[in-house]
């Protein structure tokens, strides 16, 4: 029998052997190239999880040194060592970690890392949830994140995160929480992170603010939600509770443009990301397009073009 | 062949992975009756801060400890440990609820994705099953080929 208090999620790997280490950390950082040695430590590995699927609250320990690329996906993480030493790098632009200081990973890219001997805690935020939240919270458009890992936070507002997150353990690692208290724990979590690491996320339109263009602003916000599914405009129009013409003559009116063409965009800017992203080694221009909705590979570079002022080809290269 | 390991864990803790946590609880209302293990570590000031491990919530890494990987979800334990001579497995599937056999009594073994889980299959005096997270499938079969080779060669 499930008691409610329990923790959806809680589990543990842990071994000595190298590996093993090395396999989990690639399969679950989507990690490539990963070096590992031996140090003055007798070697030993430890990786904890516990949470939900909104948030899960992750140790790792590693004895010994460790070092590659990874690139998580669908998630935003942030994590600070308790012991030993750990750099993050993304494209020469590294960031020394220092003990019980907060490090977002920087977000939706391959980066490198080096760390030694060390102890780790981790919050990982599922991408979606941390984008309702950011949307809710910031009246922002729901959609990727992009924070700034470089920036350090002040200091007013690392102590804030510091005491929120020692009460969301207290609450999430010591089982006892009600699912109502785990979820309000997890928005908590997800506040105080976004007040605490510069970001920035889509923003609305400004003519989308006045109440009169509420219905306008559920489409728009209905199409940056669900941009990556096959959505139609009468599929958008039913979402806002307007009729068909009635979308098109607002989109006409408020936007400039049609909903299908702005639907377009939202995706073209979701390939920029991507390109931005990943490199030629990882990705093709092609399979971009095609995640995207793009079948013809011509027109999708030529309406790029337009948008962006570069090929895609040049973006994936950079 | 699995290479012993006697060296006592650095992280190691006396007291169970419940007993870590209810401790820790106790400590945070100033409950009286600590266990040693956690007044020995903060005899001062016995409060969670944000630079505590958090894997002190799961207790002590037993020093004798191959490998383990445990994993509870919405309430169902599953887990393996494995150790020098012996595994144990734990989870729902298993009469009794867990089992140990000497890892030269395991004829076979096999890990099949079912969904989001990966279910392990241990085959000894008869067959036991445990399923755990599909992400843990890549450690599972790197730390299991180690201890008990290639299940198709056994």
């Amino acid at each position: 029998m499930t008691r409610e208090t329990e923790p959806p999620i809680r589990s543990e790997i842990a071994g000595r052997d190298m590996d093993q280490a090395r396999a989990m950390y690639e399969d679950g950082y989507n990690g490539k190239g990963f070096d590992t040695e031996h140090s003055q430590s007798d070697f030993a590995y430890r990786y904890t999880i516990t949470g939900d699927d909104e948030m899960t609250l992750r140790s790792s320990m590693f004895l010994g040194s460790i070092k590659g690329a990874i690139q998580p996906e669908n998630e935003y993480v942030v994590s600070w060592i308790t012991g030993g030493s750990g750099v993050y790098d993304l494209n020469g632009d590294e960031l020394p970690l220092q003990i019980g200081r907060p490090a977002m990973f920087p977000t939706g890219k391959q980066f490198e890392f080096e760390f030694e001997d060390y102890r780790q805690n981790l919050v990982h935020f599922n991408a979606g949830f941390l984008e309702r939240v950011a949307a809710e919270e910031e009246g922002t458009l729901p959609g990727t994140l992009e924070f700034d890992h470089t920036a350090i936070p002040e200091a007013t507002a690392l102590l804030q995160w510091k005491n929120t997150i020692t009460t969301v353990a207290k609450t999430v690692l010591g089982g006892e929480a009600t699912p109502l208290l785990r979820s309000e724990v997890n928005r908590l979590a997800a506040v105080t992170l976004l007040s605490t690491f510069k970001h920035r996320g889509p923003q609305l339109p400004e003519q989308l603010l006045a109440p009169r263009n509420a219905r306008l602003r559920a489409a728009v916000e209905y199409m940056h939600a669900n941009a990556e599914l096959p959505i139609t405009p009468t599929m958008i129009a039913e979402h806002a509770d307007l009729g068909l013409r009635g979308l098109q003559v607002a989109f006409s009116r408020q936007l400039g443009t049609t909903p299908t063409d702005y639907l377009r965009g939202i995706r073209l800017d979701r390939a920029r990301s991507d390109l931005l992203n990943l490199g030629p080694r990882e990705t093709t221009v092609a399979a971009i397009a095609t995640r995207w909705g793009f079948a013809h590979l011509g027109r999708f570079s030529a309406s790029y073009g337009e948008r962006f002022g570069e090929k895609p080809s040049a973006t994936l290269h950079r | 062949m699995v290479q012993q390991q006697q060296q006592p864990d650095p992280t190691a803790r006396r007291d169970s992975a419940t007993d870590a946590g209810n401790a820790l609880l106790d400590a945070f209302s100033g409950a009286d009756g600590r266990p040693a293990a956690i007044a020995d570590r903060r005899p001062a000031a016995p409060e969670l801060t944000a630079d505590d491990d958090w894997a002190d919530f799961f207790g002590e890494l037993d020093p004798e400890l191959v490998f383990e990987c445990s994993a509870t979800l919405s309430g169902d334990h599953n887990a393996v440990y494995v150790y020098p001579d012996r595994i144990a497995i734990e989870g729902p599937e298993i009469v009794g609820g867990s089992a140990t056999l000497r890892l030269v009594a395991v004829t076979g073994w096999a890990l099949v994705v079912q969904g989001s889980n990966v279910v392990l299959t241990l085959q000894g005096d008869r067959r036991y099953r445990i399923r755990v997270p599909k992400a843990f499938r890549s450690v599972l079969r790197t730390a299991l080929l180690k201890v008990l080779g290639d299940s198709e060669d056994r």
